[in-house]
């Protein structure tokens, strides 16, 4: 039996084409996509196979925060399978690219380190052809765009790019799994996400300020102790957020810095 | 168990980096020739992408930004110093699930010299989308050493987004979540002509009174005013304070005090 006598079949059970036109089309065509989506040949192995899941959530948050003339990119290093079992407690997600390009994720770690390998690839071949590295625009483009080309099987990454501009000043991209790009001051990206935004939000936005309160500018020295607040803040309040915080400082004609800092023990 | 992978033949070479990787990650998509990978095993893409980063999916950090409320219209200069044109008026509010995942998303996006497109529905979509059309228009004008029209263009736009039907795109123009307030304030207060302040406060009040009903949609209202000549931007300004301007204007209190009289 074909689809087609399947879905009439199904059809001409429910509808009367004759006084119910509308309803018969209607009918005819749900039972065509079910019919199409589920076919009755489909074997037990290949609904089995249906329910395939290369993904793997591993947990961790990330956030940036962009200034005048640095980039403060954070990130705890805690790995977990699911939700509750610890699998690593020293990961690297933040990938310094280049000089003035950081890439932070939180998501599948397979993922990122493929996207990682990615960028890194293109960075070595626009070198190579241009003789000049890539600015963080260019970089941040490229990976909304690598990102959307797997519309249909997407990276399980939630990807923050950091780095310097060509004009020195510090530039945030925010993504989210396929590609939807958008330059912010500071964002975040992971499990806990809606934890760190509002904070950063009220510090770094002034957003939630009540009125008169006082606006302190925007400091390396602040944006640092903000986002270890902030991390402390969640690894008190966020299972798959813990262990130690890994800190990268990019500031404007200096080389990349690295600082790691202990979180509570559990 | 699940078949192959990846290729046999690939499996075993390694390149310099001393691991597997495909040489032709790296090279720019020849458009026409371009196809998406879809998920193995004859995976169906839209039932796949809803399983994982659907709503009833385990990550809720993951889930795709969703746009909404956006409008358009067309009016008539009302007197002699007024151009008329189009205004196009967005939120800009972008959530990912029920999280807010952006309160400044620019959802007017640049098609060519004089067309915006504006974002609802998948914001990914709808920006990558766009910027092949921009692309398209682009080359269409430096081949044809003429401006493409708005038909040839949204046609091009329909074709190339026919070719993904039943995938799970969705990408829509002039409309969203919000509309239907959008749509009851342009119904009622909608004149073919009127002056260009009449007009772009018409196109934020809709914008107001969409976000104000609707949870979806917030933050500032962009607005672009597309004249017979050129294309103007204007600044975003926040709804929330919109909102207690336009209740200024008609003169209602904010506060429902009811009283004894």
């Amino acid at each position: 039996m074909s689809f087609y006598q399947f879905a009439l079949i199904q059809m001409a059970l429910k509808y009367d084409a004759k006084h119910d036109p509308l309803g018969a089309m209607r009918a005819f065509k749900t039972a065509f996509a079910d019919v199409e989506e589920n076919p009755d040949w489909r074997s037990r192995r290949l609904i089995e196979r249906q329910r395939w899941n290369p993904y793997s959530m591993e947990g961790g948050s990330t956030c940036a925060v962009a200034g005048d003339n640095f980039v403060v990119v954070a990130s705890d290093t805690r790995m977990t399978a699911g939700e509750i079992n610890v699998i690593n407690r020293e990961v690297d997600k933040i990938h310094p690219l280049s000089d003035n390009i950081v890439l932070t994720t939180a998501g599948f770690h397979g993922d990122a380190l493929q996207m990682r390998k990615l960028l890194e690839t293109h960075l070595h071949k626009y070198r190579f052809d241009y003789r000049s590295n890539m600015t963080v625009d260019l970089c941040a483009e490229l990976l909304a765009r690598n990102l959307y080309y797997r519309r249909f099987f997407p990276y399980y990454t939630g990807a923050i790019l950091a780095g310097i501009d060509e004009h020195g000043k510090g530039a945030v991209f925010s993504y989210d799994p396929i590609g939807c790009i958008e330059r912010l001051p500071y964002s975040a990206s992971g499990a806990a996400e809606p934890m760190l935004v509002p904070f950063l939000d009220c510090q770094v936005g002034h957003v939630t300020l009540s009125e008169g309160t006082e606006r302190p500018k925007l400091t390396l020295e602040r944006a640092t102790a903000l986002v270890r607040d902030a991390f402390r803040g969640c690894a008190e309040r966020e299972i798959t957020t813990g262990d130690s915080i890994h800190l990268v400082i990019a500031e404007a004609g200096k080389p990349i810095r690295h600082e790691r800092r202990k979180l509570r023990e559990d | 168990m699940w078949g192959l992978t990846c290729r046999e033949d690939e499996r075993d070479t390694e390149d310099a980096l001393g691991e597997t990787f495909d040489a032709t990650a790296i090279e720019a998509p020849v458009s026409g020739q371009f196809t998406f990978p879809n998920p193995p095993l004859g995976l169906q893409p839209k039932g796949f992408v809803n399983a994982h980063f659907g709503p009833d999916s385990s990550a809720k950090s993951l889930q795709f930004r969703k746009g909404t409320t956006t409008l358009a219209f067309v009016y008539e200069p009302l007197t002699e110093k007024d151009v008329g044109g189009i205004i196009v008026a967005v939120d800009s509010r972008a959530s990912a699930g029920e999280y807010i995942s952006s309160k400044s998303v620019m959802k007017i996006l640049d098609v060519s010299e004089h067309m915006v497109a504006t974002m609802a529905g998948g914001a990914a979509d709808c920006q990558f989308w766009c910027r092949t059309v921009n692309k398209y228009c682009n080359l269409f004008e430096l081949r044809e050493r003429s401006t493409i029209t708005v038909s040839a263009a949204s046609k091009y736009f329909a074709n190339v987004l026919y070719g993904y039907k039943g995938q799970g795109l969705s990408v829509v123009c002039s409309v969203g979540s919000g509309s239907l307030n959008a749509y009851g304030i342009l119904d009622t207060y909608y004149k073919p002509k009127m002056s260009d302040e009449e007009a772009m406060s018409l196109g934020r009040r809709a914008i107001m009174h969409a976000t104000y009903r609707d949870a979806g949609s917030g933050g500032v209202c962009n607005l672009v005013h597309i004249t017979p000549t050129k294309k103007i931007r204007y600044p975003g300004v926040d709804v929330s304070k919109l909102w207690y301007e336009f209740a200024d204007e008609i003169g209602r209190d904010i506060a429902y005090n009811p009283r004894d009289d």
